[in-house]
């Protein structure tokens, strides 16, 4: 018990000192996981968007397949991405093993699945009056979407949100990718892992702390977003 | 105009519209009425390029709808049943036909403004629409509709479950803007709406339109039992016709012989193929029956029946007085001072009177 309390008392000591290699970890899990649910945003909304308007052979199924991939364990992305980017594999050429791109690229497809599957979700949710409103109100195909992206965004930032949070909690794709070399590819969750390791119940404390301090702040600015 | 050329929709293995062919021209108010389930709104979605027909096709000004074509598309203006709101604000949810158009901001504020007078709710700009009540929220639908000005306005069910006030405001705007010469197509279970605001109704059963017509000729001459029950006509009876003379035709029922004027009495697709013998139903007005008491009589010949009354019953403004005709059931809707003026002493028994353009004739 009072190894806890010591540890808390210490965690609150580094973050209120802002220790260098905690703010460095800080500053680059930050950079991976934004880098990383952008990319996905970019890619897994019109993507969604796609899937639910389109109408083609196999929808039902691709829907199911994705619906699965949500509880894809963060260890196969992980082996995947190794595969992909060692020196033999496909994308060897790039160099990105053990790099913070790579690490980008592991928690991009690892949240894809999701983000996509929920924004499924969010426009399926749209009542069909509405659409039905939007197509005789003479929308084209560009306005169509764009304002049932803007009557579906609170769900579909809610996407963002489990996508972001998904992505800063994983650790499996994170240490097998980036190998959470000091310096160059730690981050907080790789850093808890190892220190707890390693013994070092303080450092892993602080960083436990920011961690959640991170998403709490995210969930707040989006709630308050939300009730805008 | 709307050109609606033996349309069919099939869901599954559900006939839905089977084989309606109409012509609704330009600036004409049609109103489809009928039972639930019977095709109204199924019509409307395919004339509004939601659903496509099974078979058939619609022609709006002579181009065809189904590839719905957005030039196409945006002469058309559609009101649902539910109200619609879309989660933005009030001024937001009016002007989105607008902005789809890439009318100017100046344009647009005018506009909505202009239509925010109209549906009385000027002030509201900011409000949420979701917030609305479904009065309010079906208020801002026709606006959003009507402020992007369609040459042919669809309403399905517009003021379904609605309070009066919204009801009143919605009606005046159908009314008005029908008047500006747009064409408006609307269904309604609500018979006396469709009479008051349209040119011609279209009775939609079995999924096709069974009748069509003028207000006065549906609601007094309907072409057959069925229509008759759905527009609430009451005192149908079975009828068989005796007899033609050259203004009127005979018809034989439970309680005597009906004498009924040739044009009254019968639909005037059949006026001509009606025959002696024919087995159909009679249907009397109930607004137009007289009774008499036993003194008042005079020396009015035809169609009268003694009977007896069995009930009198409020009715609004009017009173519902069920007479028993040699056991046939009548009933006569008279105002509250012609009952009061019946004398007293002879009530129950009194000699009822059916004006023969009060009698039509309906084949099975």
């Amino acid at each position: 018990m009072n190894e806890i309390i010591s540890g808390c008392i210490t965690a609150i000591h580094l973050i209120l000192t802002r220790d260098p290699s905690v703010m460095e970890i800080t500053m680059l899990t930050l950079q991976v996981t934004l880098t990383a649910v952008l990319i996905a945003t970019c890619i897994s909304i019109p993507l969604g968007s796609c899937i639910t308007f389109r109408e083609f052979f196999g929808k039902k199924y691709v829907i199911g397949v994705i619906q699965t991939l949500y509880a894809f364990p963060t260890v196969i992305i992980g082996l995947f991405c190794f595969l992909l980017l060692s020196k033999s594999g496909p994308l060897g050429f790039l160099g990105w093993l053990f790099t913070p791109h790579g690490m980008i690229l592991g928690q991009t497809l690892l949240v894809m699945p999701i983000m996509t599957g929920l924004t499924i979700s969010a426009l399926q949710a749209i009542p069909k009056s509405i659409t039905d409103t939007i197509a005789v109100l003479g929308a084209t195909s560009r306005q169509f979407l764009f304002t049932h992206l803007r009557e579906a965004r609170f769900a579909i930032m809610a996407t963002v949100i489990v996508g972001f949070s998904r992505a800063i909690s994983e650790v499996g794709a994170a240490i097998m990718i980036g190998g959470n070399i000091r310096g160059h590819t730690r981050i907080l969750t790789t850093s808890i892992s190892l220190n707890t390791s390693m013994g070092d119940i303080d450092m892993s404390l602080a960083l436990g702390f920011i961690l959640l301090g991170i998403a709490l702040l995210v969930n707040i600015a989006m709630g308050l977003v939300q009730q805008r | 105009m709307i050109e609606i050329d033996n349309v069919t929709k099939w869901f599954s293995e559900k006939q839905v519209l089977s084989g309606i062919t109409e012509i609704i021209p330009d600036g004409e108010c049609f109103t489809i009425i009928g039972p639930s389930g019977q095709g109204k709104s199924t019509l409307l979605r395919i004339i509004a390029m939601l659903d496509t027909p099974s078979s058939g096709g619609v022609l709006i000004d002579g181009n065809d709808v189904s590839h719905a074509p957005l030039e196409l598309r945006r002469k058309l203006g559609m009101v649902f049943q539910q109200p619609v709101a879309f989660k933005e604000s009030v001024y937001d949810n009016i002007a989105l036909g607008l902005r789809y158009r890439g009318f100017r901001k100046d344009t647009i504020q005018y506009r909505v403004s202009t239509i925010l007078e109209q549906i009385g709710l000027l002030g509201y700009e900011n409000r949420k629409a979701p917030t609305l009540s479904g009065g309010e929220m079906q208020r801002v639908s026709l606006a959003r509709v009507l402020v992007t000005e369609p040459d042919i306005l669809l309403l399905d069910e517009p003021t379904a479950n609605l309070d009066p006030v919204s009801v009143q405001v919605i009606e005046s705007l159908i009314s008005s803007y029908h008047k500006t010469g747009h064409t408006v197509l609307m269904s309604t279970h609500d018979l006396y709406q469709g009479q008051r605001l349209c040119d011609r109704i279209g009775a939609m059963m079995h999924g096709t339109f069974i009748q069509t017509g003028s207000p006065k000729d549906v609601f007094t001459r309907p072409i057959s039992v069925e229509v008759a029950n759905f527009i609430g006509v009451s005192n149908i009876f079975d009828g068989m016709i005796k007899g033609f003379d050259d203004e009127s035709m005979m018809i034989q029922t439970e309680f005597g012989v009906l004498k009924g004027k040739k044009t009254s009495s019968c639909s005037q697709k059949r006026r001509s193929e009606f025959h002696i013998g024919e087995r159909g139903a009679v249907s009397v007005r109930p607004e137009e029956i007289k009774i008499y008491s036993v003194n008042e009589k005079g020396n009015i010949q035809d169609n009268v029946f003694s009977g007896l009354i069995i009930a009198v019953a409020a009715y609004g403004l009017l009173t519902n007085v069920t007479l028993d005709l040699d056991g046939a059931t009548l009933t006569a809707q008279l105002r509250w001072s012609e009952v009061a003026d019946l004398d007293s002493s002879s009530r129950d028994h009194v000699f009822v009177h059916i004006p023969s353009h009060a009698v039509h004739f309906m084949s099975l």
